[in-house]
């Protein structure tokens, strides 16, 4: 066990090294430059000395070698540099927009899993009755309906009936700042996402439900006399839910990540803006630090659903 | 189905007969598919309405989506004062661009902000969704068999530098790279389909390789390594003709997925440019929802349909051909 996540972790570290080499590649592939993008828009206009002087002091006038060891170097102190934009350090930029896009996953995931947790064991204990076919199509539609459209659509709602909910687009409030401004903020974000972001689970609890129901210990836990409820619960539900923590490990991961559509939707100012923004505006560290957190998050959680397997089922054994 | 005697000499009644029983099988299968899966079935219906709005679009659509619509300006001035012109910057013009009309007899889905006729936007939208589905789908499914296939059975070190290499690419937010691409190269619809795929690839090669894994451990696989098949016969006889299932589940079912991408890509301002996109439309929809929420409502609908009626289609293949749901 503690050899497999040895390994798994230098596997992870190297995973990790060529997610931050591919970036420092890919955001210098990109056609224009911070100072271009930006310079224009100068009074004065941009003159080769001006250029020169800008490049200097953001550090891209040096050999894109030396750029390539200073980036890991800094890195391996947890250095991730300073936004171009801002002059302020990646790191407190981060901080800033990581629990705006953290408030809405945890949203979505609260309200994703009230919904698909029960519509999946229902679904699956009625097989084939009308509640199934039912609960079966709202997961699909959930599936194939794009969350910008059913985003829209209340909206629309919610502008034409007058309904309570006043969206503050102005002020951008925390949670523990003003609870009943930011639930108004959130709400509608939250329920469309979090519905879109949890259809998978609905649908693979109910067929994995299914699989265990038609085992031998369920028949044996029924002939001993156990209540339905007892079997499901303690029985079914537990066996079940080994592939449906994989897919909440990837939900887990997209909270982090930000949802790029809501955020920008919905004006939170979280990773997934920031990261547009950066972008378009070739703000090279920040591009960088946004997509080497989300790496590692990915990659973690993903390790920490693997090691989870381990004690929820024992026959998993990791070789 | 007769068989003549030599192999040599083809039997043209015989050959006939295979050719009609053959429609006959597949004519049973679409029938038993149609009773069996209901669901499936209005899937399929549906995918087969859009293949054919998208293939005869000049016939459906009753106008040019690119022609720009105007009208007599109702409060048209020879002479406007200063006063008349702050009200209403157009009112020198004699005609004016039919822009947010309400649906009528003219114009069903009434018209853009830009003087488009939002129906025949609409029908013209079909081709680029089921363009970028079906080819997107096509290349994360091909390039997962090669990958998939070849580190699933030679395993070793290419399989450990492999997963490796798409570990990161799955790491990567999937939208990094596609903005970072979509900005390198020009964002036309051939590279935003090429990117697309290969974002797909983690997962197609994923379970691909899984299933060649499975059969490498089969017992008729190791039957024919034990008779002394090379590698390539094993591979193109034993192991991908089996892997059919895995191919076709993973292609259907990637199409709504990719559809739906395009579309997300298009509403971020990131999609392909130059063609006519449903996800752009309801972006583009967003900027006038209180008085025309048209635009947004009906290219959505189609978008969410078209999605719908591919992710029916897909389940039920599965359910068909994945032994494990069978039943279920």
């Amino acid at each position: 066990m503690l050899n497999y996540i040895y390994r798994r972790l230098v596997l992870n570290v190297g995973v990790i090294y060529l997610v931050g080499s591919l970036i420092f590649v890919l955001v210098r592939l990109l056609p224009g430059s911070f100072v271009i993008q930006r310079g224009g828009l100068d009074i004065g206009g941009l003159t080769p000395e001006r250029l020169a002087l800008a490049n200097a002091e953001l550090g891209l006038d040096k050999p894109i070698i030396e750029q390539y060891l200073t980036y890991w170097a800094d890195l391996l102190r947890l250095d991730f540099g300073f936004s171009f934009e801002t002059r302020n350090s990646v790191a407190s930029e981060l901080i800033d927009a990581v629990p705006y896009s953290m408030e809405l996953g945890i949203g979505i995931l609260i309200i994703g899993l009230s919904i698909s947790i029960p519509v999946g064991v229902i679904s699956a204990v009625n097989q084939d009755k009308w509640q199934d076919y039912l609960l079966r199509g709202f997961a699909i539609i959930a599936l194939s309906f794009p969350v910008f459209w059913t985003a829209a659509l209340v909206t629309i709602f919610n502008l034409n009936m007058g309904s309570p909910l006043r969206l503050e687009v102005i002020a951008q409030p925390h949670m523990w700042e003003d609870p009943w401004k930011a639930l108004q903020w959130y709400i509608i974000p939250a329920v469309c996402g979090g519905i879109a972001g949890t259809a998978a689970i609905m649908r693979v609890l109910r067929s994995e439900l299914l699989e265990v129901l038609r085992q031998d210990y369920i028949r044996t836990a029924r002939s001993k006399g156990l209540q339905e409820r007892a079997i499901l619960l303690r029985h079914a539900l537990q066996n079940a839910f080994l592939p449906v923590l994989t897919l909440i490990g990837l939900t887990l991961a997209s909270l982090i990540t930000g949802q790029i559509v809501l955020e920008s939707m919905f004006n939170i100012p979280g990773i997934g803006r920031e990261l547009v923004e950066a972008v378009a505006l070739r703000d090279y560290s920040m591009v960088q630090g946004i997509t080497l957190m989300v790496a590692s998050f990915i990659v973690f959680t993903n390790l920490l659903v693997d090691i989870s397997y381990g004690y929820l089922d024992p026959r998993v054994r990791f070789a | 189905m007769s068989q003549s005697a030599d192999p040599l000499i083809v039997d043209p009644i015989a050959e006939t007969n295979a050719v009609i029983s053959r429609f006959r099988t597949y004519g049973r299968i679409l029938s038993f598919f149609y009773r069996k899966k209901p669901l499936g079935a209005i899937g399929l219906t549906l995918i087969l309405a859009v293949c054919t709005l998208a293939i005869f679009a000049p016939l459906f659509s009753r106008y040019d989506p690119s022609f720009i619509f105007q009208t007599d300006n109702p409060g048209y001035k020879t002479n406007p004062s200063i006063m008349d012109l702050a009200k209403d910057s157009n009112v020198g013009s004699p005609i004016i661009v039919t822009q947010l009309t309400q649906p009528d007899s003219e114009h069903w889905f009434g018209t853009s902000r830009a003087g488009h006729d939002i129906y025949a936007r609409i029908i013209y939208g079909t081709r680029t969704s089921l363009l970028v589905g079906l080819i997107a789908s096509t290349i994360a499914v091909g390039l997962g068999i090669v990958i998939g296939g070849a580190t699933g059975y030679y395993l070793g070190w290419l399989d450990l530098l492999v997963q490796r290499l798409i570990d990161t690419l799955q790491a990567l937010p999937s939208l990094v790279l596609l903005l970072l691409i979509g900005q390198t190269f020009d964002a036309s619809l051939r590279n935003v389909i090429i990117t697309m795929g290969i974002i797909g690839l983690p997962i197609t090669s994923r379970l691909i390789r899984s299933a060649v894994l499975a059969l490498r451990a089969s017992t008729f696989v190791e039957a024919a390594e034990s008779l002394g098949a090379t590698d390539s016969r094993i591979m193109f006889r034993h192991v991908l003709p089996n892997i059919g299932s895995v191919v076709i589940i993973s292609f259907t079912i990637g199409i709504g997925a990719y559809i739906l991408f395009e579309a997300t890509l298009s509403f971020l301002g990131v999609g392909p440019s130059g063609v006519i996109s449903w996800g752009r439309m309801v972006n583009e929809g967003r900027a006038s929802i209180d008085i025309h929420p048209w635009l947004t409502v009906w290219s959505g609908a189609a978008l969410s349909l078209t999605v719908v009626a591919f992710n029916l289609f897909g389940d039920a293949i599965r359910d068909v051909l994945d032994p494990r749901l069978r039943g279920s």
